[in-house]
This record gives structure tokens, sequence and C-alpha cells, in this order.
């Protein structure tokens, strides 16, 4: 019950454009998200706190123009946060391109939804 | 949930959503030294049959450039394997097992092009233990055991 009013709020929220919808691709978060998995994401704009150490986000690629979906292991002193990949065999992260700015956190993933099986 | 996941694919469909990527780097963590293993053999392969070749024989000098070319494409694509072992797969953690990987990664590929450079069996066979090297700290990385063997 608690995951269908969640289900509602969440793609209710998306409906009034507070939340961003990804559809994420690639191994590096498994087991948590599964290729093809659904994500909405609530914008930092809208977020009333700033990223923390075990949030699931999506931020802009450092090196690449791509948005990747990460896990924030670490917020540094200076607002940097370290990205991290679940499944680390399948993943580039912030091991290879190290901490990212703030600022690239495109925001907090709200709500996963894994394909059915 | 199933009923949510529909909604947001047949949305999907009329707009489809922005990728988040999660593994940046294609087919998410398919590596495997054979790769390299396999360029290798031929390397060693050709560097024999340049040897062989009877050079007074009809069409020698066409058979010796084919082989050359050969020889070089092959030497080009184990560097290339190895790179993207030792760029992509071993990350910076994996030092602190093998303190000497960046050693055997700069060396096996600088044996590489050696062989690439030179018609020598001898360099070819020194390449193919390098590989074998790798081919077990690969392996035991993950935890798995995976016998050496060549093709050949």
């Amino acid at each position: 019950m608690k995951n269908l009013l969640t289900a509602v709020v969440e793609l209710g929220a998306w409906a009034l454009r507070r939340r961003r919808r990804f559809r994420v691709t690639g191994a590096s978060m498994e087991p948590t998200i599964a290729p093809e998995t659904f994500v909405l994401v609530k914008p930092m704009d809208r977020m009333q706190r700033a990223v923390h150490a075990g949030d699931l986000v999506v931020a802009a690629h450092p090196l690449k123009s791509i948005e990747i979906c990460k896990r924030a292991a670490s917020v540094g002193a200076d607002g940097s946060v370290e990205l991290l990949s679940d499944n680390p065999d399948a993943g580039q992260d912030s091991r290879h391109f190290g901490p990212v700015a703030s600022s690239s956190i495109r925001g907090v993933v709200s709500f996963v939804l894994a394909r059915p099986s | 949930m199933t009923f949510s996941y529909r909604l947001l694919a047949a949305f999907d469909r009329v707009v489809s959503a922005p990728v988040a990527d999660a593994h940046c780097d294609g087919p998410c963590g398919v590596y495997d030294p054979s790769s390299a293993r396999i360029a290798a053999e031929a390397v060693l392969s050709m560097t024999k049959k340049i040897g062989d070749i009877d050079m007074s024989a009809p069409g020698a000098h066409n058979t010796y450039i084919r082989f050359v070319a050969i020889k070089e494409e092959q030497a080009e694509i184990t560097k290339r394997e190895l790179n993207i072992l030792w760029h992509d797969y071993f990350k910076p953690n994996h030092l602190e097992a093998y303190p000497d990987l960046h050693t055997t990664f700069w060396n096996a590929t600088k044996q590489a092009s050696a062989c690439k450079t030179a018609v020598d069996v001898g360099a070819c066979e020194e390449l193919m233990s390098q590989i074998e090297a790798i081919h077990n700290m690969f392996w035991e990385s993950k935890g798995r055991e995976v016998p050496w063997y060549t093709a050949s």
C-alpha cells in the first residue's frame, strides 16, 4: 500500500513537472538499478537540502556530454561529490574521473521503477 | 508497479526519456585477456611463417609482404587489447594487490612493439609469456580460476 501511495505521489509530482524522468541504461548500478529502469529525479533547485552521501543521483559526466546515474559516495568539504557505481566492475566513475562539482548534479533519484520481470 | 512502469513506458514511446548512463564505457565490464592472447599468437605464427618462406619460390615476395602486413596489424591489435585491459579494466585499487601492474603492462606493450618491428620468434615467445602473466593476474583479480591455454 505504501508502495502504491509512493508511486501515485511520485508520478503525480512528475505530471506536475516537479520530477525529471530518465531511462537508465547499463549495468553499473546493479543490483539497485537494472538496465532499462525508469527513474524519477528531483531536480536540485527543488531539493530542500544538498546531496548527501548515499543518495542516488543523476549527474553530468565531467568529460563527456552525457548524463550518468551513480551513487553519491561522499561529499567533500568544498561541496564536490564522489560518484561511485554500485557494481564497480561495470562502470566508470570518480575512481576514473575524480569527484565532480556539485553544480554537475542534476538531481536526486526519488523513485525507481524497474522493468517488470 | 507493473502498471506504473507500463504508464511510463507508454509515455516514453511518445516522448522518450533522456538516458542516464550507468556504464559510460560500452559493453558493461566485458573484458577478457584472450583477445590480446589471440592477436599475440597470430604475431608469433606470422613471424615463424616469414622465416619459413622460400624466397626463391614464385610469388615469394608477395607472400612475404602479406605476412609482414598481417604481423604488423596483429601486433597493433595486441597493443590495443592490452591497453583496454590496462586502462579500462584495472582500477587504482588493483595496484594494492598487484604493485607491478603498470610495469607488467608497460613491458608487455613495449614487447608487442618489439615484435612488430623485428622478425624475432624469441621476442614473440616472450610476449606470450607476458600475456600469460596478465591472464593469471586478470582472472585472479576476478576471483576465478581460468587455466591458460593457446589456440595453436
